[in-house]
């Protein structure tokens, strides 16, 4: 059979029954055609007879790539596409969801588009899994860049590493002359019920608000109907599925989207006259999931290199005493080692138990309520960025509202 | 031009058990959860080829929003919130095994595609689907109709109710198996559609692996004559397929005859006005009720259409009616029926106003500003459709069997892979196992009743032609007896429901049951049971440890043999109906017997 091209409609003959449909793909000896019924058929290549080319359909999978300027209203905001779902599209050859840029569904799909003016950059996509913190320098530059000529900047992002960014972010800008607002979504924008586009919707209104800080907007709850807006470092993705997987963690959220108007907390930082960007991270920090099983040797080996250590304790802030002869041995070289709680919520604090009080006289930094990856994120910051010196006096300072000061009884944990 | 007619069915069975995509069962206990509501929104979105369904385009157009009840059957899938789980094997089996008992070809693999559906009746915004067998075919009196396809498809949303723009549905009925089973349109006329609903229907019915509920079994009837395919949707009855698509062949043939007649009419000229201060003082009832709401009266010329509205032939009125409910109004009043509906003295300031020439009708119709431009688009392009008999379309049907227009016909645009679902590889062993549970004939399944449960052919005649058959071998598995399973189903149940004039729910049902089976009831003490359970409502346990439902033994039951025996001798044969004449509690009718034996020494 020779070979035909992805994208022909052919006759062919399956099951002693005649057939017509439009080649969509073939892979391992298998045929992916679309009958007119709509209907894609599998089928082995080897069980179909008489198929007959017929002409070229245009090309499957392809979309018209609309242009990329967005002139429509006063209210400038910058719109800087990374990848991740709310970016991407089915894949129709490979049947995957892929990160395909195409900000060309915007016009159709976001109610409040006409209010602005998009500035409109799209970086290489990348899946958030991939993302390192070179990609953060990235990001932070081009957002920097985009403010020197936008009010706010939007950064679209997937989910499953968008609050390791916000962190970074949040660290990097020392001031903000805009609001960064970091959007992604839970179901891909080919759905119908995609929550991309009253994110976007509310990311839009967000970013032409007025507080200088990087959030994340996100379902409030599983509703079509409120947008949460979280400090990014304080949230953190806590559902693998959920539209509204997005949590402020220990605290409310500093912003929120309903009814088409937009609400900023007044704990949100205010905006500066400039935008003031560290652009350094020192990468060889560790993030130890302390549990029953890990032996000093684990630790060591982990940790062997590295300038900083986060360890996610159980509880208030424990680990087992194994583990103490390799603490002693980091903090004795002269590399850190930082205590927060696995169980997320509420603080560390090593005063209660003896254990704890051990850990502390090993000179073990104990963090308050900070999360874990931002522990490990702001000790990036914090080694590029100030004397070896002031370590610990910074990490125990809080900079940009990664500590809270009163946790309230509520909803949560 | 007239044409040959052309009629195909779709069949809609769903299954029992757990739901096609998760673990949820398909029958839910209570309407929501908590009172949980979810509210969403869907946008329309493109194919894979980047283009809009027609279908969908016009959804958009209606811009509503959508409230979903959650249920005690629902979880985060029907939410929404997660992908789906792998699918359903039982039911995957009992397709493949339908498909065959209706002579299809199984194919290779099972392919999920994503149908996409923004009237909200899915909360994806898409219906999962996919073909299991194609081309086969049924035998009917009036030769083959081939199946052209059998597909596995969750079921939608049930629609609660729609208020101003707000479309509700229960969470409940989403994700239910649906097998859609499509014939090719080999159907002559009404009666030969009827006869390959039952054949089909029948068939499913008889396997015993639908739900019991009463829309369990839905058709859609694809209708053409020559002038396009019109897809009528839900037909809850057989009786409704006959009717309509009698009304259908009507309407599309006096639309032939109207075609001719209309072609170059101006459509341009039918332009709606506000006329609502020409209703000031209307004694129409509707009317003034919707003024006061805060709505307009809107008019119009309808160029042409005087007498075409409602004449002893056409029907133009309900065509145009039906554009505008599809907008939120309740209907149209037109020139062919005023005076009516308390509109009368105003006619003489609407003709004035509307200036309808020799030929024109006009009508008034009751909306909002943000709306009447749209209804007024949409009318304008249905009356050039039916012009052209461009007649193509989605109808429903009304219980008398009335259609009417739904949406446009939606295109092969609306479908794409369904990624979260690797495809399912139709192996031997699947085969194999689908050609074992395959569906019995009737004959098959009659003689298999009276040999195996010793019950008579007419009794297993009406439980196998109520569908019952899998009642029935429940209720025997929990009573232990096939007879009084069967007297249970025909009789106690009907008398029961007769009694009460409600259904007996089979829930409520099964307790007693399974107390009748653990305690050896007879007929007449669980007869009397279910009396005081569902007419006097006397709670089970109550009931169980009441005087009546005391069984009777020992001394007790001797002190009344030997009474018995006082007043006239007993003796084993008319002791057992003796005993029952004197008390309504249980006993054993083994220990009679003995006691019977003891007494006459």
């Amino acid at each position: 059979m020779n070979k035909i091209e992805n994208g022909t409609m052919v006759d062919f003959t399956y099951k002693n029954t005649k057939m017509k449909g439009v080649l969509v793909s073939s892979s391992e000896g298998n045929l992916n055609i679309k009958l007119m019924s709509g209907y894609n058929l599998l089928v082995p290549e080897n069980s179909i007879t008489d198929i007959k080319p017929l002409k070229t359909i245009a090309q499957t999978g392809g979309f018209e790539e609309k242009d990329l300027i967005f002139e429509h209203g006063p209210k400038k905001v910058a719109f800087i596409g990374t990848g991740g779902t709310i970016a991407s599209r089915v894949d129709y050859i490979t049947g995957a969801v892929k990160p395909v840029l195409n900000p060309g569904f915007l016009r159709e799909s976001v109610a409040n588009l006409s209010k602005f003016t998009l500035d409109i950059s799209l970086l290489e996509p990348v899946l958030s899994e991939n993302i390192t913190p070179n990609d953060w320098i990235l990001f932070a530059k081009t957002v920097k860049d985009k403010l020197s000529k936008n009010h706010g900047a939007v950064i679209l992002h997937g989910t499953d590493t968008m609050s390791y960014t916000a962190s970074a972010l949040s660290f990097m800008f020392q001031n903000l002359s805009g609001p960064v607002v970091m959007i992604g979504s839970q179901r891909s924008s080919d759905r119908p019920s995609s929550d991309a586009f009253l994110n976007l919707e509310a990311g839009l209104e967000f970013a032409a608000s007025n507080f200088g800080e990087v959030g994340i907007a996100m379902h409030q709850n599983t509703s079509d109907n409120a947008v949460a807006l979280h400090r990014g470092v304080r949230a953190r993705k806590m559902h693998s599925s959920r539209r509204d997987a997005f949590r402020s963690i220990g605290g409310n959220p500093i912003g929120k989207y309903e009814n088409g108007s937009v609400t900023i907390s007044h704990e949100a930082r205010a905006l500066s006259d400039e935008t003031v960007l560290l652009d350094k991270l020192e990468t060889s920090v560790a993030l130890i999931y302390f549990h029953p099983g890990l032996t000093a040797e684990d630790l060591a080996a982990v940790t062997e290199k590295k300038r900083a250590t986060v360890i996610m304790g159980t509880g208030l802030g424990h680990t087992g005493t194994r583990l103490y002869p390799v603490i002693r041995d980091i903090v004795g070289r002269g590399d850190h080692v930082l205590m927060t709680t696995q169980c997320l919520f509420g603080s560390v604090n090593m005063n209660v138990y003896s254990t704890g009080r051990e850990l502390l006289k090993l000179g073990v930094i104990p963090l308050s309520n900070m999360l874990p990856e931002v522990a490990m994120i702001k000790s990036m910051h914090v080694l590029a960025n100030y004397p070896d010196g002031e370590f610990s006096k910074v990490m125990l300072s809080n900079l940009r509202g990664e500590t809270v000061d009163r946790e309230f009884l509520g909803e949560v944990p | 031009m007239s044409s040959r007619v052309m009629i195909g069915l779709e069949i809609h069975i769903q299954l029992a058990g757990k739901k096609l995509f998760c673990d949820c069962t398909t029958e839910s206990a209570i309407e929501t959860v908590n009172g949980k509501v979810i509210e969403r929104r869907l946008i329309a979105t493109t194919g894979e080829s980047g283009k809009y369904d027609p279908a969908a385009v016009y959804e958009k157009s209606r811009s509503r929003s959508f409230n979903y009840s959650v249920t005690d059957n629902s979880c985060l899938l029907e939410a929404d919130e997660e992908p789906p789980h792998s699918v359903n094997s039982d039911v995957l089996k009992k397709a493949i095994s339908t498909a065959l008992s209706l002579n299809c070809q199984v194919v290779d693999r099972v392919a999920y595609m994503r149908k996409i559906v923004i009237d909200g009746s899915n909360t994806s915004g898409f219906q999962r689907t996919a073909i299991v067998g194609f081309n086969g075919y049924v035998e009917t009196s009036r030769g083959k109709v081939g199946i052209s396809s059998l597909c596995l498809e969750e079921d939608s949303c049930r629609k609660l109710e729609e208020h101003n723009g707000i479309v509700s549905y229960s969470l409940d009925r989403l994700g239910v198996p649906l097998m859609e089973i499509a014939t090719d349109p080999d159907i002559v006329d009404e009666e030969h559609a009827v006869e390959t609903a039952e054949i089909i229907g029948k068939k499913l019915l008889l396997a015993g692996w639908a739900r019991k509920a009463p829309d369990a079994i839905r058709q859609d009837v694809n209708f053409s004559m020559g002038h396009g395919r019109v897809e009528i949707k839900g037909v809850p009855k057989l009786s409704t397929i006959k009717a309509a698509i009698a009304y259908e062949k009507e309407r599309q043939t006096w639309l032939a005859e109207l075609s001719p007649i209309l072609k170059g009419t101006n459509w341009g000229r039918l332009k709606f006005q506000d006329v609502s201060h020409l209703f000031r003082n209307t004694k129409s009832k509707v009317i003034a009720s919707n003024l006061k709401a805060g709505m307009n009266v809107y008019g119009t010329v309808l160029p042409g259409l005087a007498g075409y509205l409602k004449g002893e032939k056409y029907r133009m009125g309900i065509e145009l009616a039906d554009v505008a409910k599809l907008f939120g109004s309740g209907g149209i009043m037109h020139s062919d029926e005023l005076p009516g509906y308390g509109v009368e003295d105003e006619i003489k300031g609407l003709v004035e106003l509307l200036k309808p020439g020799k030929g024109d009708g006009f009508t008034i119709i009751v909306s909002t500003h943000k709306v009447i431009g749209l209804i007024q688009d949409a009318m304008i392009a249905r009356l050039k459709k039916l012009e052209e008999l461009d007649l193509p379309e989605t109808r429903v049907v009304t219980e008398e069997g009335t259609t009417h227009y739904l949406r446009p016909l939606p295109g092969g645009e609306r479908m794409y892979p369904e990624t979260d679902v690797p495809s399912i590889a139709v192996e031997e062993a699947l085969l194999e196992a689908a050609r074992k549970i395959s569906p019995k004939s009737e004959e098959e399944l009659l003689a298999q009743l009276v040999s195996e449960f010793g019950i008579s052919k007419q009794d297993a005649s009406v439980i196998l032609s109520t569908t019952q058959l899998e009642t029935f071998q429940n209720y025997n598995l929990i009573l232990g007896d096939s007879k009084l399973a069967t007297r249970v189903i025909l009789q106690a149940i009907p008398e029961m429901e007769n009694k009460t004039g409600r259904p007996i729910s089979i829930p409520d049902l099964i307790p007693v049951l399974e107390e009748a089976g653990r305690r050896k009831w007879d007929r007449q003490i669980l007869e009397r049971a279910m009396d005081l359970y569902f007419v006097e409502h006397m709670p089970l346990g109550d009931l169980i440890r009441s005087d009546e439902m005391k069984p009777i033994g020992g001394n007790e039951l001797k002190s009344m043999i030997i009474l018995l025996h006082n007043e006239a001798p007993v003796n084993p044969k008319n002791i057992i109906p003796r005993i029952r004449s004197r008390t309504s509690r249980p006993f054993s009718p083994a220990e009679a017997l003995a006691l019977v034996k003891e007494i006459l020494g």
